[in-house]
């Protein structure tokens, strides 16, 4: 699905890689055994990407729908909303849920950023790693 | 490469480890190899009664029985809990205690993995220092114990409280505790004697430390490690279980 | 007659005359220990009972251990508990409470101690030292001011200890100051002294805690800043001796039996089981722990511990909240999981030296990140801070805002005596009622666990002291909703896993599953009320003092055992089974409960003398005013319900708010179930001699605070 999607316009490209103002947060949370549900916000396709990231020890907790209004209304990137939507549906479970997403906004960031001729980000460590 | 690092001289009357030297110097400073050793007379002993020979200058040299079971350790597994340390001085003397523990283990919680815990196990030693030194007559208090593997143990009946034993320890700490209530050395048997276990102790039997340990930890073996150096005694207990906790099994 | 598990002697400290008394324990064994023992001891000797802060001089602060401790009670024999007046609360700091793993109370118990009395106020700073018997008052002025850690090494270099591990026996009669003696030997130990300390924030702020070891952390309730308040640095304890344990043998084989029958093997681990003590050791650190090279630590006597040591420098026995608080900022920071991991743990490492209380800045960040966001906090607005917060999310602004709080500078200044009131100052009350400020009962953080769903938390937070952080039943919720989110198979069905739990709910609710019906219908119901009473004496006596610990205990339901039944008020590895072995009495798992009921009517008596009264137990607005928003955060808060027409099912909680009128109902049935007045929560008379209280109906008639006996 994700490489269906049409390479974004310069315009959208910076809307994705931005960050939106507190006002348009995402409200979204962290859920983690003894610690619980705990509140955070999202502000942008970039830190959305880091929220869904796995992780063994937490969940992150992203109501959906919402998130796909959130896309539509803030970013205004209506493919990319119609796509997690459907992602959503295939979807089998909500960390399945989460799982396609985050592919899904990883494309699209680096959609964004060859669109713009910026570099990707560094790579990401693997276990073991020392700074 | 073994880890001289446990072995240490002791060139002081018998009394406790050299880190209660003035100075308090520790035990990462140089040590000289203890193939040749001495020991001074002069220690006191208390309410003596049993002989004590006489103008000890060097420890006689018995032939000592190989012991026909050892307890191996994982120090990067070990979690710090103290459940072996209290397991084994209550299943010996039904009281839980650290100073009473005939396995010590030793933490520090600002040190860094794997050096924040020590695991300090009898070595149940090949031609045992402890027993070597042992100035009991006509029977040595610390000796192996033919009927249980050979087990270096102290006979509490037979201890003069000398403290010979404790000082002969290669190792630091030493393997051998003061009990000061009673006056008398102790030392791990294998669980030998063991009236609160309810098990039979010993090679062969249940040792409460290897049976406690919540994470498998320390092990028995009947074999004997190839040297008698604190790397020899250390084995990865670890396994792929470990690994899939996240946790290095190197 | 011999004190079986106890060391038989209470230290008490009054730190004003800087003199050491010893106490008798036989004469508080009918209180068990840790909050029991504790509290008996700070109705004794705190001489006004109404004061509302914990930095009042004549508050008392006990630290208590129990008869297990020292034992090798599985999850029970390293874990202390400290008690007092509080301080970080809204309006009144409750008399309340905190605990702390690691090996203090086992140490103390090995030099002859069963708790120690903090009374009055030093007039300079002073730590407290203690060899076995030995007790004497030191100078602490090269101490103040030092971080927790630093403090704790420095103390183990004027006793004499060496640092690292491989460390010969050293004779007590050999370190630096040892007191002289006449004769005998005050014996030798391996192991190193036992301290507990405050760091700045106890020095210098409400938010204080009370740090041992790199990680072990008494958190609510601020005793840190208690202990601040009373001039008093550190605690350290090294001790020779040992516990008599009545039944050894009974206590090895109860110990053998919960590791083979209760608990997952290493050989052929369940890594899915469900149950509360099965599990294998697992650290509970929040963020991903980039190396390893590491070990699982334990407080002593546990059978798996949730704490971690690795090779980083860093992060050594920091887990669960500590390493969690910041996550949500530093994860847009950290270019990779490894880094996020460093970020987080050391972050956790400031809070440890700090010595502060991090439960307040998990909703407490957010919070000022609202209010910086909307243009009211930062250089020149109406809340001036120079926090640099564009910064926010870095190691560099988790340092700034730590130390801010922690020493009262910056918006420290004005949050010093906790956010809430901090709040007030600001003229935020509106953020209580938006929940904004996620502070839900009696100025206490939320823990994570909402009230408007998980009711059993709730309630008994606002109808106790504070965030109760007991987790009896919240594996629920949590096993549950990460099975579904996972889609993986759920093992126990809702309605087998509250039979077999309601099997264990001596006295008050034995196989009445329908306790733990939180749907809308039953949520204001008698039988709740049942649930939370059994939850609050079961902790107040098992864990708060007896001291099992609260991440392991109660086990009511285990998927290792073959009948799924768990370890609690088993024959052969419950809590009283451990209990007995140790002290030789003959308590079953209801005497204990019975006993925590008792414990917990001492606390309601002291909470009725502050000024308690059922109108002021009131969630905080934002409680009664939204509802617990399904679209906004996780999907789902399952837990198990019943239908209308009976049937059980995990059922989603979220979507609802708490109705005040419906909580008035639900507050007058619980008073009823207490025997307390129901008009204003007080204790009556009779419930009190029932009790073996009857000690305490003068102070509260002198008062003019005993309850009434109402009809039903």
């Amino acid at each position: 699905m994700s490489s269906q999607l049409p390479l974004p316009t310069a315009e959208l490209a910076g809307r994705i890689l931005a960050k939106c103002s507190y006002a348009d947060r995402l409200p979204a949370g962290r859920f983690t055994a003894r610690v619980g549900i705990m509140r955070g916000t999202v502000r942008g396709l970039p830190e959305l990407h880091l929220y869904l990231a796995p992780d063994e020890r937490s969940l992150p907790a992203v109501n959906f729908d919402r998130l796909a209004d959130w896309i539509e209304r803030v970013v205004a990137d209506a493919e990319l909303a119609n796509a997690t939507r459907a992602a959503a549906r295939a979807a089998d479970s909500y960390v399945s849920t989460c799982i396609a997403t985050h592919a899904l906004v990883e494309r699209r960031l680096e959609q964004a950023r060859a669109v713009l001729g910026l570099p990707a980000p560094g790579a990401h460590d693997a276990p073991g790693a020392r700074s | 490469m073994d880890d001289d690092r446990g072995r240490r001289a002791d060139l002081m009357p018998a009394a406790v480890d050299s880190g209660l030297r003035a100075g308090g110097a520790g035990a990462a400073s140089a040590r000289s190899d203890m193939a040749r050793r001495r020991f001074l007379i002069g220690v006191a002993t208390v309410g003596m009664a049993a002989a004590v020979r006489p103008q000890l200058l060097l420890a006689d040299t018995l032939v000592i029985p190989n012991a026909e079971g050892f307890l191996l350790v994982d120090m990067k597994k070990c979690q710090g809990c103290g459940t072996c340390m209290m397991m084994c001085s209550l299943a010996h003397t039904g009281e839980a205690s650290y100073s009473l523990s005939r396995i010590q283990i030793q933490q520090d919680s600002f040190a860094s993995w794997p050096n924040d815990i020590h695991m300090a196990q009898c070595h149940q030693c090949p031609d045992a220092p402890c027993v070597q030194v042992c100035p009991v007559t006509p029977v040595k208090a610390n000796k192996p114990n033919p009927k249980f593997g050979n087990v270096r143990m102290i006979d509490q009946d037979l201890c003069i409280g000398c403290q010979m034993c404790i000082g002969a320890c290669p190792f630091i700490p030493s393997r051998i505790q003061w009990n000061p209530g009673i006056g008398r050395s102790q030392k791990c048997d294998l669980c030998v004697d063991t009236p609160h276990l309810g098990a039979k102790g010993g090679p062969g039997g249940v040792q409460a430390c290897v049976q406690s340990c919540p994470v498998g930890a320390i092990a028995f073996t009947r074999d004997m490690p190839k040297t008698n150096t604190e790397a020899s005694y250390t084995k990865d207990l670890r396994g792929p279980v470990w690994k899939k906790l996240g946790m290095t099994t190197e | 007659m011999a004190l079986y598990g106890y060391a038989g002697k209470i230290l008490r400290l009054d730190l004003t005359n800087r003199k050491a008394m010893v106490l008798d324990t036989e004469r508080y064994k009918s209180w068990g220990g840790g909050h029991g023992l504790g509290a008996a001891l700070f109705w004794e000797f705190c001489k006004d009972k109404t004061i509302k802060d914990g930095r009042h001089p004549a508050n008392v602060c006990c630290v208590a251990a129990s008869a297990v401790c020292g034992t090798g009670v599985p999850s029970a024999t390293g874990r202390t508990e400290v008690v007092g007046v509080g301080v970080g609360y809204d309006g009144i700091n409750w008399f309340t409470r905190s605990g702390f793993g690691g090996r203090f109370s086992t140490m103390l118990k090995y030099a002859g101690w069963d708790a120690i009395v903090i009374e009055g106020k030093a007039d300079k700073p002073v730590w407290i030292d203690i060899r076995n018997e030995s007790v004497v008052i030191r100078d602490a002025s090269g101490l103040w001011g030092k971080d927790t850690w630093a403090t704790q090494l420095d103390i183990w270099k004027l006793i004499g200890i060496e640092t690292g591990t491989h460390t010969g026996w050293v004779a007590l009669d050999d370190l630096k100051d040892a007191p002289k003696r006449e004769s005998g030997d005050a014996g030798r130990t391996t192991q190193k002294p036992a301290i507990v300390a405050i760091g700045p924030a106890g020095e210098k702020s409400g938010h204080g805690a009370l740090i041992h070891d790199a990680g072990n952390g008494a958190g609510q309730g601020g005793f840190g800043s208690v202990w601040g308040s009373k001039n008093l640095k550190a605690i350290s304890v090294i001790g020779t001796g040992s516990v008599k344990v009545a039944n050894p043998m009974a206590l090895i084989q109860a110990r053998q039996a919960l590791k083979t029958k209760y608990i997952t093997s290493y050989e052929a681990p369940d890594f899915r089981q469900w149950s509360r003590v099965g599990g294998l050791a697992k650290p509970l650190t929040q963020a991903p722990i980039p190396t390893e090279d590491r070990r699982p630590q334990a407080c002593q006597g546990c059978v798996n511990g949730c704490r971690s040591r690795s090779n980083l420098g860093y992060g050594n026995e920091s887990a669960c909240q500590e390493t969690f608080w910041y996550n949500e900022f530093a994860q847009k920071v950290a270019k990779s999981p490894n880094e996020m991991g460093e970020l987080s743990l050391k972050v956790a490492d400031l809070c440890q030296k700090y010595g502060i209380n991090t439960f307040v800045l998990q909703p407490g960040l957010p919070w000022l990140e609202h209010l910086h966001e909307a243009g009211l906090l930062g250089p020149g607005k109406k809340i001036p801070s120079s926090l640099p917060w564009e910064k926010l999310g870095t190691l560099e602004f988790a340092e700034k805002f730590v130390r801010a709080l922690a020493t009262g500078t910056d918006i420290g200044r004005d949050l010093a005596d906790g956010f809430v009131p901090g709040a007030r100052k600001w003229g935020r009350e509106v953020d209580l009622r938006t929940g904004a400020l996620q502070f839900s009962y009696w100025g206490c953080a939320e823990h994570g666990y909402d009230p408007r769903a998980e009711l059993e938390w709730g309630y008994g937070s606002i109808m106790g002291d504070r965030d109760t952080n007991t987790h009896c039943f919240n594996f629920m919720f949590t096993t549950v909703s990460a099975a579904l989110a996972y889609a993986l198979p759920i093992r126990v069905d809702a309605k087998e896993l509250v039979e077999i739990q309601a099997r264990k709910l001596v006295p008050y609710a034995k196989d009445r599953p329908e306790v733990f019906d939180f749907s809308d219908r039953n949520m204001y119901s008698e039988a709740v009320a049942q649930l939370v009473r059994w939850q609050q004496h079961y902790c107040r006596f098992w864990k708060n003092s007896a001291l099992f610990c609260d991440l392991k205990w109660p086990d009511l339901i285990n998927t290792n055992t073959p009948n799924l039944e768990g370890a609690t008020g088993s024959d052969d590895a419950g809590e009283h089974v451990f209990w007995n072995a140790v002290t030789g009495d003959k308590l079953s798992l209801a005497d204990g409960i019975r006993l925590g009921r008792r414990i917990w009517n001492l606390d309601n008596a002291i909470w009725t003398l502050q000024g308690r009264h059922r109108d002021i137990v009131q969630f905080a607005p934002y409680i009664y005013d939204t509802k617990y928003e399904k679209n906004e955060l996780f999907p789902f808060y399952m837990w198990p319900c019943r239908d209308e027409k009976g049937n059980w099912a995990y059922t989603d909680l979220m979507g609802r708010s708490i109705d005040r009128k419906g909580f008035e109902a639900w507050k007058t049935t619980f008073y009823r179930l207490e025997g307390w007045d129901t008009k204003t929560g007080w204790p009556t008379e009779r419930t009190l001699a029932e009790l073996d209280l009857g000690f305490v109906v003068d102070a509260l008639k002198s008062a003019g605070r005993l309850g009434k006996e109402r009809a039903a």
